[in-house]
């Protein structure tokens, strides 16, 4: 991941604010690999996770400041691979005739994924693990052909005993 | 107590000591302005012809006082009008608040006659906005609206109501403004800021906007004389520093003076003030002020290391900034730099001679005799404003009103009635051009009707100057549409509107028309007949150093 950089953001549950978040990407041009937004443990506020494409420290610290004056932010940070936990979750419907299923569903079982639909002619399993894990497992059933696939992008946390933030929102409003 | 939408609107307005707001009614803000017909007593509305007009009022009221503009507009067309005039403010950081109505929340998202999702539309031109669905919090969401425009970097910000919020009612109670949290300025930054400026031999001062609107003007001045560091301004630090005084070495940038130019690339240490190095002042960010250390002060911190990459980033408010530096710093003597960048300024000459006829150059040698330093000048976009950043003598902050970072032509005509209404007792001059006056001029019945004294120069060249200029240096003199032949009588146009005409064509009607305009005290057009061949010179070519000035074209 030398080229993409994770941010993490704290923001507001609200409507517009995922509007806020990538309308500034698109009219600053910089690149999005990912961007996910998730429920959190408060209904107030919504988690992001952005995979931000650049080689350019600079150009990078530049996104933090600009996202930082978005007023929905209530926190941004740049989540290192030391220091931080990465997890992510995919859906695929594998082409799977009915001759094939046991290899098969003996293949899902050895890496740990969960049998979601078994159709005529396909399989439709779930995993969820590191970006790196999903292409790992995703080579060892080569033999297959994709007929679709869900990823859902990243989701990150720090690796530490503190929470992110605070999640007080006594200064938003609306 | 309780009110319905449209009165906490209004007593919002009032807890934030707003007492003029400009606007246009409409279906959607119909129960705002009943509100406002009865706090007419406490709230004067401006009744502009256009709703870009009354943005650009807002706009103009903001910058000449210092005051937060506020903008009321209806729904759909209304709002979108405002979108020029928000996204104008934006650019220059300019506090504003902009009321739009809304149509009611059943008929949002329907299509509804009228509707627009103004938040979504102006999500990229306002520091934060807001749709207000639910009548309880109105009013925290205009306070906070308030707060935000006023906040670090100030900025407009835009309250979409629909309109059954304005009729619904609610308990409210009136609060004191939360002032705006300050800036803490590190103290370790300061203190490096104050080695290097001691250190400098041949120090300069780029000064912005930002001088303007944290009020940090006399800090400059303070600074500046201290330390002996001459100051160069960009246009909308214009007023910053007197433009009179030995350390003042004019505008910076593309149209900026060669003095300012070669001290850029000369000095061995920049200090930039409330400015942004845009591509209009630093043509060329790789090679700007390539042989000098930079410190900038910027209260926004993404403006560091944005276009150039600088030394040191002293993070707060010009104000606080300047002070504690100008308390730090040691007395210094550059008199030997500030020589050779006034011989410099002197090097070059731009004087545009037409013979017996009228000349930019004669009408501001003019216009600086009878303005007083507090008079606002307002401005259009184009040849003339560069004329009046060059030519017009500034002393005083928030005496120059004109669009920077976004360039809007048709600006200047609402800016100066915001202007004239926030500053009643000083006299509000609009130097524009034909081409700008062509697009707004309808405000010319709002003059007329609140016969505000406001004296309108138009710079007429019959084409569209600016333009016209990049044609002759970039595309071969092909005059693509800037010559559009147009008819227009601006002196019967004028009267049409009840304003009084007048004009200049003879360099020896100057002086006495200037002078009958003056004295009317009302509104008056002048149209100012001068050569489409006059230039705004000198310039720098857009990516090109000082090495590449033009001091003179046909």
């Amino acid at each position: 991941m030398s080229n993409k950089k994770v941010l993490s953001a704290l923001v507001r549950n609200h409507p517009g604010v995922l509007q806020r978040v990538s309308g500034l990407f698109y009219r600053r041009g910089y690149n999005i690999e990912t961007i996910s937004a998730c429920a959190t443990e408060n209904p107030k506020f919504t988690r992001m996770t952005i995979v931000v494409i650049t080689n350019d420290e600079l150009e990078m610290s530049q996104i933090i400041r600009q996202l930082s004056k978005i007023q929905d932010i209530r926190r941004i940070a740049v989540m290192d691979s030391d220091k931080a936990i990465f997890s992510e979750s995919m859906m695929v419907k594998f082409e799977c005739p009915p001759e094939c299923r046991t290899e098969f569903l003996n293949l899902t079982f050895r890496n740990h994924m969960n049998v979601l639909y078994i159709g005529d002619s396909t399989a439709t399993v779930t995993m969820t693990g590191s970006p790196d894990d999903l292409d790992a497992v995703l080579d060892k059933f080569a033999a297959y052909r994709i007929v679709e696939m869900n990823r859902s992008g990243l989701s990150a946390m720090e690796a530490s005993d503190r929470p992110f933030a605070e999640m007080d929102d006594a200064e938003f409003i609306n | 107590m309780k009110l319905n939408g449209s009165d906490i609107i209004c007593e919002v307005l009032l807890e934030h000591g707003v007492d003029t707001v400009f606007g246009y009614p409409g279906g959607a803000v119909l129960n705002i302005y009943d509100a406002l017909y009865k706090y007419s007593d406490r709230i004067t509305h401006i009744l502009t012809a256009h709703e870009q007009g009354a943005s650009h009022a807002a706009d103009g009221y903001a910058r000449s006082t210092g005051k937060t503009g506020v903008v009321i507009a209806t729904s759909g067309p209304g709002a979108t009008n405002l979108v020029t005039g928000i996204a104008t403010a934006m650019m220059d950081s300019i506090p504003m608040v902009a009321i739009t109505g809304n149509v009611g929340t059943p008929a949002l998202g329907k299509d509804s006659f009228q509707e627009v999702d103004i938040t979504g539309i102006t999500m990229p031109i306002t520091k934060h906005n807001f749709i207000v669905r639910d009548v309880e919090k109105l009013a925290p969401i205009l306070r906070k609206a308030f707060l935000i425009a006023r906040s670090g970097r100030p900025g407009p910000v835009l309250v979409d109501v629909p309109k059954d919020i304005t009729a619904q009612f609610t308990e409210f109670t009136s609060e004191k403004p939360k002032k705006p949290a300050n800036v803490e300025t590190s103290n370790d930054d300061v203190a490096k800021a104050v080695k290097l400026i001691n250190e400098s031999k041949r120090p300069m001062i780029y000064a912005g906007g930002g001088v303007i609107s944290a009020n940090a003007s006399e800090q400059l001045l303070a600074l500046a004389e201290r330390a002996d560091i001459p100051v160069s301004c960009s246009l909308m630090g214009m007023g910053g520093f007197p433009s009179d005084h030995r350390l003042y070495c004019g505008l910076i940038g593309m149209h900026g003076g060669y003095g300012s130019a070669m001290a850029t690339d000369n000095c061995d240490l920049m200090l930039v003030v409330g400015a942004r190095f845009s591509d209009r002042v630093a043509g060329d960010a790789k090679s700007f002020a390539k042989n000098a250390k930079i410190i900038q002060i910027d209260i926004d911190a993404a403006e560091f290391d944005k276009n150039v990459l600088i030394d040191l980033s002293i993070r707060g408010s010009a104000e606080d900034v300047l002070a504690k530096l100008a308390e730090r710093i040691e007395k210094a003597d550059h008199s030997e730099w500030v020589d050779q960048i006034a011989k410099w300024s002197n090097e070059i000459h731009c004087t545009q001679e037409d013979g017996d006829n009228a000349t930019p150059e004669a009408i501001f040698a003019e216009l600086n005799k009878i303005m007083q330093p507090d008079d606002i000048v307002c401005t259009d976009v184009g040849q003339h404003q560069m004329w009046t950043a060059q030519m017009y003598n500034f002393k005083k902050p928030r005496t120059f009103v004109s669009s920077g970072g976004l360039g809007t032509m048709g600006y200047g005509l609402g800016a100066s009635i915001g202007s004239q209404m926030g500053n009643p007792d000083k006299r509000v001059v609009l130097i524009t051009g034909d081409g700008s006056f062509h697009m707004n001029l309808n405000e010319l019945t709002t003059l007329a009707s609140y016969n505000l004294p406001i004296v309108v120069l138009v710079m007429n060249n019959q084409v569209l100057g600016m333009v016209r200029q990049w044609q002759k240096l970039f595309y071969d003199r092909r005059f693509s549409h800037t010559d559009p032949c147009r008819k227009t009588d601006f002196v019967k146009l004028a009267e049409a509107f009840g304003v009084t005409g007048m004009r200049i064509s003879k360099a020896a009607e100057i002086e006495s028309t200037l002078k009958a305009a003056f004295d009317k005290n009302g509104p008056v057009v002048v149209d100012c007949r001068i050569s489409k061949d006059i230039n705004a010179l000198p310039m720098i070519p857009p990516g090109a150093g000082a090495d590449k000035i033009i001091t003179e074209m046909n």
